[in-house]
């Protein structure tokens, strides 16, 4: 069987083609993606490099640690706690101790400056140490002299030389002058400026982050351990010192972000490659019906005619396979290279030696070219021997008992989910899990049951151009509804490509109107200010409240932690107020409680959480690490979500004022108002908007790398999609030499014949896009009913421009697919009639 | 219509095949003509060059003053859809189209709507007023045959060609389409040209030309499946 297999192969690999390009490219993408996540998951432990050159590192706490019955828990502590001062002093008397402070410095007029926890890529401000530290990194002079006095400094690289003055602002205070008295060569993780250890520290009052001590490492273990108040201080040697480094939570963070982005670009690879590729063979092999007759005419068995049909999908498949494993390989480090340099990835992220991605991609795409042929192979071996003698019917059996089961089982699957979703947690509806997740249920579905709509669409949609004169609109109406397996090949992927784009995108863009409109409600000021990275320092905040006319309310963000069903440790967005600004200028949908209620002992929280009853009492870890037991006053609504929870300024212990709300009082003028309060901010930076530029700044709530990841996923959905329709209109036209050559024995021209072809091809993604539509209809409908039973306003945003440039991709694909191949075939054959 | 010393070859070099070669005749208004001949001796490509589906590789082709040999692709489909219409063997009909939708297919293509009732009365005429809204995979042989020979009829053509209309067909059905053929041309007038293997059929027409090796063997005029029988006989005694 194998060597029948491997002549038709031979004689047939138009056919082929298109399934092999599909599978090959598949494969290589899901082993592309498969080396980035292998990548990311044993991500290369780089070296210390802050602290590359000093023994002993004692560190401040920056893990909290919650034991539960199944185990320790741990979360980032924001902001991570300082060395405390006791055991500063207990280390200076074991040996030499050199404390590191790093704070944000930003050129005045520039960026403004980020904190430690910035990601590499996008730092662009500047990094503030004392001097003592700089040989710990490796520093040293490459002119001048060290700084020593407080308007002296030392700067890493080469865009300031030694006598020029600076103007800089340090740790988000005001704007001053410095004197460049010395430069050092830069180091790739920061961009450094060295101060006096006295101005540091001034700068920067927090106790230190990082200490060094000039002991045995023994010792100084034992002296942490001592220290009663040094819980979570950690004493790092060797390569643990990399903890100590800047880039340690961005990295990771980034990280996350691959790995969200593959697996959710992997995931939609995977079901439209699987689809895409599943489909193209089982049409290939069915579109053969005539030769499968011949063959059962000439004695072959059904089981032989299966084994044919196994044996080309096996050769196609695993050469196929083997194609895309080495695209794979190729491709694996410029998708990398690519992440780092869009920012997605850290800048040292590389593809390791995993070879699990190889076995795993060269698996899935054997096994799915096999499913693929699986029922058709089934079908092919039950063509009666008579069918090669048969005028081809019209396809009647397109819809496979199996294929309606599988179908509509995947429909009524999809409604429950949305329906109880819906009635049980509509906020859920919201998640990007899940609206990326449950259209594609629907699509699935869509897609299997296709051939039942299509040729009541096809006439539908024709129904219009059949009245016309010409034969063009009624003979592509009547061939796009008869020929439904052909059409359902074309319509399918266009459907899966419309149907993602509309609903990834729709819900998207919907759920952002949603939380735009939801943030201009809650917003009650006139004016937002906001400040850059290292926040406002209390002097500001003061002379911001000192405006007259106006009522603020400060805001500085932290997270509280609580543990969920005794097992997960889940921080929540919270941010810190004072009780009476926030009941003057915010307008928080309270459903229970008062706002004003809040106190030191006291927490607002939403309905997101498990406890949300005014008087009740949850037990939360702060940011710092601390717990506390708070009494529930208020109750939000939960709205479109993660809207965060409120506590005091005593209950946010080391968060800065990030941004600042005001309301104007009654009869305030608001130029007046808007001119104070820029001059309240200019010596600090921050920017003053209005509360529309505020809100319109926030509405593309959407990160980068959502997006990224969307375009990405689309693009691979559309490029499928692509290669789809081409092969399947190359592999239709050819077969039609038949019906063709009867039009134009009838009297078609040429040019009728090829209007004819580009007809039925706009018709059949036609047919597909309205499906596509129907499906992202029904998606946004369920986010907009999900929004509305959080009462949250805003527009269902169709994305039309996507949604048409899809389409138009697809049909231009599909016409000039069916048009080439069939002037090429009229060209060849005349108008003469077929030879049986 | 006059065929002119008309040659076709096939191929070219060492696999050179003469289909037909230097064929001269008419075929006059209002006559019926069969054409036979063995197996491979040029009767398909002899209709075919006729009926401006081929071109001659030589010679030319003259439907009323018109030399088809002459024409562009596009100008050649115009006059085969107004003037010239054909049945073959099988392989007539569009699938997807129900024989209603066939029979005024020629009359869409040419953007003309088929006049009330005409397509009913093409179908009547071949019988088969009760099967207009059926598709061909729905139809026998004979009734594809019929339905094409319909399509045929509706655009009026001055001549009509055959390739084994009845080949497929068993002796009554033959029988129907072989008087649908005869009434074209002598109610209607118009220029009929078959291709048979079938004596009896031959029987139907006014004269039979005798084919081989591409060329014109014999004529028979007022046949009888009797002297159409004893002619094939001698043609394939002399080609053995
Ligand atoms: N497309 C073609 N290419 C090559 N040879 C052909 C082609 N069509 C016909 N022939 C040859 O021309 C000769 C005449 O064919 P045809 O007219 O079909 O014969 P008939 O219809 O009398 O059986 C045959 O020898 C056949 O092999
Ligand atoms: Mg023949």
């Amino acid at each position: 069987m194998l060597s029948v297999a491997l002549r038709t192969l031979r004689t047939r690999w138009t056919a082929f083609a298109a399934s092999f390009v599909a599978l090959a490219l598949g494969v290589g993408l899901i082993t592309m993606m498969g080396l980035v996540l292998a990548s990311s998951a044993h991500a290369p432990q780089h070296a210390p490099e802050r602290f590359r050159a000093a023994p002993v590192v004692v560190h401040g706490a920056d893990t909290l640690r919650v034991r539960t019955p199944s185990g320790v828990r741990t979360a980032p502590l924001s902001p991570p706690r300082p060395v405390p001062a006791g055991l500063v002093a207990r280390l200076g008397r074991i040996g030499a101790v050199t404390a590191d402070r790093s704070f944000a410095v930003s050129p005045a007029g520039g960026p403004s400056g980020t904190n430690g926890s910035a990601r590499a890529a996008d730092r662009t401000g500047l990094t503030g140490h004392p001097w003592a530290s700089a040989g710990f990194a490796g520093y040293r002079l490459t002119a001048g002299h060290p700084p020593a006095a407080p308007d002296q400094v030392v700067v890493a690289g080469a865009w300031a030389h030694p006598g020029q003055r600076v103007a800089l602002r340090a740790a988000g205070g005001t704007v001053r002058d410095w004197t460049v008295v010395g430069t050092v060569a830069a180091l790739p993780f920061e961009r450094a400026v060295f101060f006096t250890g006295a101005e540091a520290a001034r700068l920067s009052p927090a106790s230190p982050r990082d200490v060094v001590v000039d002991a045995p490492a023994a010792a100084v273990t034992a002296a942490v351990a001592a220290d009663p108040a040094a819980t979570g201080v950690r004493v790092l040697t060797g390569d643990d010192r990399r903890l100590a480094d800047p880039d340690r939570d961005g990295d990771h963070e980034a990280l996350v972000t691959v790995d969200a982005l593959l697996g959710t670009a992997g995931g939609v690879t995977c079901f439209v490659s699987v689809y895409v590729v599943a489909s193209t063979f089982a049409f290939s092999v069915a579109q053969r019906r005539r030769e499968w007759g011949l063959l059962r005419t000439a004695g072959a068995t059904p089981r032989q005619v299966r084994r044919i049909v196994h044996a080309e999908a096996l050769v196609v498949g695993s050469s196929a396979s083997a194609t895309g494993c080495v695209l794979g390989r190729y491709g694996a480090p410029r998708l990398a290279g690519a992440l780092v340099q869009r920012h997605v990835a850290p800048v040292w992220f590389g593809i390791g030696g995993a070879t699990w991605p190889y076995w795993t991609a060269f698996g899935t795409g054997l096994l799915v070219a096999l499913a693929g042929v699986w029922a058709a192979g089934r079908r092919a071996g039950r063509v009666p021997p008579a069918e090669a003698l048969r005028d081809a019917a019209v396809d009647s059996n397109a819809m496979a008992p199996g294929r309606l089961l599988a179908g509509g089982a995947l429909l009524l699957g999809s409604g429950y989910l949305a329906v109880s979703a819906l009635v049980a947690d509509p906020g859920e509806v919201l998640h990007r899990k899940t609206y990326t997740v449950q259209p594609m249920v629907l699509v699935t579905a869509a897609a299997l049951l296709a051939p039942l709509l299509v040729r009541p669409l096809a006439r539908l949609l024709a129904w219009l151009p059949a009245q016309l004169l010409g034969a063009t609109g009624m003979l592509a109406g009547e061939n796009t509804a008869t020929a439904v397996r052909r059409t359902t090949a074309v319509a399918a992927p266009v459907l899966v490509s419309v149907a993602l784009a509309g609903s990834l995108l729709g819900t998207t863009a919907t759920i952002n109107a949603a939380k735009a409109a939801e943030l201009r409600g809650r917003t009650g000021a006139d004016f937002v200010i906001t400040a850059g990275g290292a926040g406002f320092t209390p002097a500001t905040v003061a002379r911001v409240a000192a405006v007259p006319g106006t009522d603020t309310a400060a805001f500085a963000a932290t997270t509280v932690h609580t543990l969920e069903d005794q097992v997960a440790l889940t921080g929540s967005p919270a941010e810190a107020a004072s009780p009476a600004a926030l009941a003057t200028v915010t307008r928080l949908p309270v459903v229970a409680g008062r706002l004003g209620d809040l106190d030191d002992h006291g927490i607002v929280v939403n309905q997101e959480w498990a406890r949300h009853t005014v008087g009740q009492y949850v037990r939360v870890w702060l940011g710092d690490g601390t717990p506390r037991t708070l009494r529930i006053v208020a109750v939000l609504r939960q709205g479109t979500g993660d809207n965060g929870a409120y506590v005091t300024p005593a209950n946010a212990r080391g968060a800065a004022v990030d941004r600042i709300d005001v309301a104007l009082r009654p009869g305030a003028d608001r130029t007046t108002a808007a001119a104070s309060l820029r001059n309240a901010v200019a010596p600090s930076g921050g920017l003053v908007l209005t509360d529309r530029q505020w809100v319109a700044a926030q509405h593309p709530t959407t990160s980068r790398q959502t997006r990224i990841g969307f375009w990405l996923v689309l693009g691979i959905a559309l490029l499928y999609t692509a290669i789809a329709l081409a092969g399947t209109m190359v592999m239709a036209t050819s077969e039609r030499t038949r019906d063709l050559a009867v039009l134009r024995l009838a009297g078609a021209t040429v040019r009728q014949v090829l209007r004819l072809l580009g007809a039925e091809a706009v018709l059949a993604v036609t047919v597909g896009a309205v499906m596509g539509a129907m499906v992202t209809g029904v998606d946004l409908a369920v986010v907009r009913v999900a929004l509305a039973l959080l009462s949250v306003p805003g527009p269902v945003t169709v994305p039309w421009a996507a949604l048409g440039a899809v389409t138009g991709t697809c049909a231009v694909v599909a016409v000039t697919c069916a048009v080439v191949p069939g002037a090429l075939m009229l060209r060849r054959r005349g108008p003469a009639p077929v030879r049986a | 219509m006059q065929l002119r010393s008309v040659s076709r070859t096939y191929g070219s070099g060492d696999t050179v095949v003469t289909a037909l070669d230097g064929v001269t005749l008419g075929f006059p208004t209002g006559s019926f003509t069969a054409v036979m001949g063995p197996s491979g001796s040029g009767k398909s490509t002899l209709l075919q060059c006729a009926a401006g589906l081929d071109r001659p590789t030589s010679g030319s082709v003259l439907l009323g003053g018109t030399d088809l040999t002459g024409l562009s692709g596009t100008r050649l489909t115009l006059l085969r859809r107004q003037r010239i219409g054909f049945v073959f063997q099988s392989f007539n009909l569009l699938p997807s189209l129900t024989a209603e939708q066939n029979v005024a297919l020629p009359l869409r293509l040419s953007g003309r709507r088929p006049a009330k009732g005409a397509v009913r009365d093409a179908l009547a005429r071949v019988g088969l007023a009760d099967r207009a809204r059926h598709r061909p995979s729905e139809l026998s042989g004979g009734q594809q045959q019929r339905v094409a020979l319909a399509r045929a009829l509706i655009t009026e053509p001055e001549v009509l060609f055959g390739d084994e209309p009845t080949g497929a067909l068993d002796s009554a059905a033959g029988r129907r389409v072989l008087s649908v053929l005869r009434g074209m041309a002598d109610e209607d007038g118009r220029t009929v040209v078959m291709v048979t293997h079938d004596p009896v059929a031959a029987s139907f027409a006014d004269r039979v030309l005798f084919l081989a090796d591409g060329r014109l063997s014999g004529e028979l005029r007022a046949p009888t499946a009797e002297s159409v029988a004893a002619g094939m006989a001698r043609l394939e005694a002399v080609s053995c």
